[in-house]
């Protein structure tokens, strides 16, 4: 029964993988290259050895919390359009933070920017909450606003007063020794990852245990049932965007931590908006957007060794992305597949 | 005698679901015929096969001696059948004359001409005493109004044949007599009609011959000479009737205290006019109606959804003014809204997490404040055993459940914390008998555990049924209140359109 069931949760995202391949292959043969090699290579670069999967790996966790941080606004039914920026702050917050207290110890070091990155990210987020709820201002519109002022506001702080020294837009480094490292020797795959995968499980059990997740689902499906049933509309939401722009901005905090030790201009461009599309691949579920984020993290790794090996421009990977969210974002098409399959069987 | 309309062994198939099989099914000229069923039985299905809106898949259907195969309602039309629906196909910026004609528009030099199409439709609303005035705007009519407008039209158009679905069910008890009226002539110059409904005594009041569909079957025919309401009811159901007793217990202390109530909806309308109620516990109080006098709005203020009301208001003997609906609710009250998709259910939720809605923060659901599933499983046994929930599915999300088994979950889940005050509106509407016998059991049990219980319905059978008390309401006004024996339908249907003790 509950297999059959995930089966059924799975199908329809697998089935719109495989239409938007079917449509990417047009897309590459038209582009003068061929689907299989192109496909192939993409596996192997992204899944085919031990060391592609962890590249594979290591660029799925930021995509893991922005996948999460876009479910945790959609379950209340949000659309937080604002991640890129909530992860700007994020970043700026842990860095900000981070070059003033080097002399913590690294747990301790990481946790306490973590949450400087964490409430920022909230903080902004909350913004566009508090706009919705007080304002009745669409959450579309501010968030989007939000996102350019946090990206403008990054370039001012790192092109000027917090800016290292050198020619290139960027922060001052951490210290080596304040970094997110490998958890074994030669390895890419991180502590980060492991707070990654920590998440996952914590989410997955806030929305299926805890009476604020189940608010949460419950005004995301029917606001007005939801408030009939003694939920405050108002706190609920509030909070739901707080934890979806806390998480986008922990997103931030570890790109800085893990990945760049330091802020680069630009670095988190695309990760806010990739975490939707997780959220949407995967059903809106802890577990999905776990597996949605391999994907996508295979992807991003694949596309290098395609284009290393094929020759074929990392772009297309961009084009496939886009077709899986179309089809996904339309399970009706999916359904209409589904029933005209069955009713060829009879 | 040949019938003027007959279906032979008609046969209506979606998907899995057999809506119609093996109908049987005819009318007379001049006739009036009542099909009568409960909600889901396949009466609306096969009047919209009969009409052309589906295509049978067996059986065939004769009209006037000649089999037909209506493709569209265009070709039933052109028979002269014309059937009115449920939710009437009207525009509102148009006049009663411009809606009428429709279609086929009286032309003089080649524009609109408004005079011809209102003499037109005066001839035909003379004719059958409608007392429509063509020239008004259809936005500006009662829905009584807007219903004869739509049986003016199938007039106009050529009706020998009038089928209407469910046409008393939004009308006060006065504009269906005058629709009654109204059919009465129209049978007695020679038209015949076909009426869809589920409630009896319009039936036996009405009809000259009734059928009973049952699940999708002819269930059988009879002349209403030779039957009653009680007979038509074995018809219908499968099972004997049960009779209903109404206790009256001893009223105990005041639950719910309504003094002096207003409310003001954003439009600045008064939705609440200085209302004034009591509830006691071991009583029902049932509140009658039309809709939109505003009891949407008390039973939103009661349970602490809308802010901004003035006056006094006790539930369970504490003053709610500034408090949640989850402090209302956690002091003892439950609530049923009126419109179960709108305000009652997770409608893309599974069973579990729909039973748990309102209960979230007792600890009926949750375990040192984690939900428990295997209490919600408990829950929802009991829920599907004592309400015979079908299907018995935990997991399926509520949107796939029938609108009765919805109702009972709703029911079950609000009923299952043994709430001390329950405020419930329309807790049958659309539901088919057996439910409702369910419901209204539940409801009398509740009381008889010693809850007091206002209820909000349009349906006057349900009204006195289980009234101790009623109260009518009009334009947020309590108008009258008595004990339920001191009311009469016709009564009521006075107070209820704005009659006034002393203009009796």
């Amino acid at each position: 029964m509950r297999i059959k069931r995930t089966l059924g949760k799975l199908s329809i995202p697998l089935l719109s993988i495989l239409i938007a391949m079917l449509a990417g292959s047009a897309v590459i043969l038209v582009c003068g290259y061929s689907p299989g090699a192109a496909y192939s290579s993409l596996l192997r670069g992204a899944f085919g050895s031990f060391r592609s999967c962890m590249g594979t790996f290591e660029k799925c966790v930021p995509l893991i919390f922005c996948g999460l941080a876009a479910m945790a606004a959609f379950k209340s039914g949000i659309f937080n359009i604002g991640l890129e920026g909530q992860v700007v702050v994020g970043a700026i917050a842990y860095i900000l933070t981070g070059l003033k207290i080097q002399f913590l110890p690294l747990p301790l070091h990481v946790l306490v920017c973590s949450i400087f990155a964490m409430l920022a990210g909230g903080l902004w987020a909350m913004i566009a909450g508090a706009m919705k709820v007080y304002c009745r201002a669409n959450e579309v519109v501010s968030t989007i606003m939000l996102n350019y002022i946090a990206l403008n506001l990054a370039e001012y702080l790192f092109s000027g007063p917090f800016m290292a020294e050198g020619t290139i837009p960027q922060s001052e480094a951490l210290e080596t020794s304040k970094l997110l490292l490998p958890v074994w020797e030669g390895s890419k795959i991180t502590w980060a990852f492991v707070i990654a995968c920590s998440m996952i499980l914590f989410m997955g059990i806030f929305y299926r245990y805890t009476v604020t997740g189940y608010n949460m689902i419950a005004a995301g499906d029917n606001y007005k049932a939801a408030e009939a049933g003694g939920i405050r509309m108002n706190q609920t939401r509030l909070l739901s965007m707080a934890m979806s722009g806390g998480i986008a901005g922990i997103a931030g905090g570890l790109l800085v931590a893990a990945t760049y030790g330091r802020y680069v201009i630009g670095m988190s461009s695309g990760y806010g908006f990739d975490g939707m599309a997780i959220a949407v691949l995967g059903q809106n579920s802890a577990a999905g957007v776990f597996l949605s984020s391999i994907l996508f993290g295979g992807l991003r790794t694949g596309s290098l060794s395609m284009a290393m090996f094929e020759g074929i421009p990392s772009e297309l990977v961009s084009i496939l992305q886009g077709l899986i969210i179309l089809t996904v974002s339309a399970p009706l098409l999916i359904k209409s597949f589904r029933i005209k399959s069955r009713g060829k069987k009879q | 005698m040949v019938h003027l309309l007959e279906t032979k062994k008609l046969t209506k198939v979606f998907g899995d679901f057999t809506a119609n099989k093996d109908v049987d099914f005819w009318c007379d000229e001049g006739k009036v015929t009542s099909l009568l069923g409960e909600n889901g039985a396949g009466k609306t299905t096969l009047m919209n096969t009969i009409y052309g809106l589906y295509q049978p898949d067996g059986g065939e259907i004769v009209f006037d001696g000649k089999a037909v195969h209506f493709k569209s309602p265009r070709d039933a039309i052109a028979c002269e059948i014309q059937m009115v629906h449920q939710h009437f196909m009207l525009i509102d910026e148009f006049t009663v004359a411009e809606n009428v004609v429709m279609g086929n528009e009286p032309v003089k030099r080649g524009l609109f001409h408004t005079k011809e199409a209102r003499r037109r439709v005066l001839e035909i609303s003379d004719a059958y005493h409608f007392g429509i005035d063509p020239a008004l705007r259809v936005s500006d009519l009662s829905v009584g109004e807007k219903q004869k407008v739509e049986i003016i039209k199938a007039l106009y158009h050529g009706a020998r044949l009038l089928i209407l679905d469910e046409p008393t069910a939004v009308l006060t008890p006065q504009e269906t007599e005058g629709l009654f009226q109204v059919i009465r002539r129209l049978k007695s110059s020679g038209k015949s009609i076909i009426i869809i409904t589920h409630k009896l005594h319009e039936t036996m009041e009405i009809a000259d011959e009734i059928f009973v569909l049952r699940h999708g079957v002819m269930g059988g025919h009879v002349k209403k000479e030779e039957t009653d309401p009680y007979k038509l009811t074995c018809m219908m159901v499968d099972h004997q009737p049960r009779e209903f007793k109404k206790e009256t217990l001893m009223p105990g202390e005041t639950a719910l205290h309504i003094e002096e109530l207003d409310y003001v909806r954003e439009d600045g309308s008064k939705a609440l006019d200085c209302l004034s109620l009591d509830v006691h516990s071991r009583e029902i109080y049932g509140i009658a109606g039309i809709e939109g006098n505003g009891q949407l709005e008390l039973l939103e203020v009661i349970s602490g959804i809308l802010k901004g009301w003035t006056g006094q208001l006790e539930v369970l003997g504490e003053d709610i003014s500034g408090r949640t609906t989850r402090q209302i609710v956690e002091s003892g009250a439950a609530f049923i809204h009126s419109d179960r998709m709108e305000r009652g259910l997770l409608l893309g939720q599974d069973a579990a997490m729909n039973a748990a809605l309102g209960n979230q923060y007792s600890d009926l659901v949750t375990s040192k404040h984690k939900i428990d599933y295997k209490k919600i499983d408990r829950m929802l046994e009991e829920i599907f055993e004592k309400y015979q929930v079908s299907p018995r599915n935990k997991a399926l999300p509520l949107k796939n459940f029938s609108g009765g088994n919805q109702q009972k979950m709703i029911i079950g889940r609000e009923f299952y914390r043994n709430p001390r005050l329950a405020v419930i509106a329309h807790p049958t509407r659309g539901v088919d008998i057996g439910v409702c016998e369910i419901i209204h059991e539940s409801i009398l049990e509740l009381k008889r555990q010693g809850a007091a219980i206002l209820l909000i319905t349009a349906d006057f059978d349900e009204l006195f049924r289980l009234s101790d008390r009623i109260g009518v309401i009009y334009e947020g006004h309590m108008v009258t209140e008595d004990i339920a024996e001191a009311f009469t339908p016709t009564k009521l249907g006075f107070y209820m359109g704005g009659g006034r003790e002393n203009e009796d």
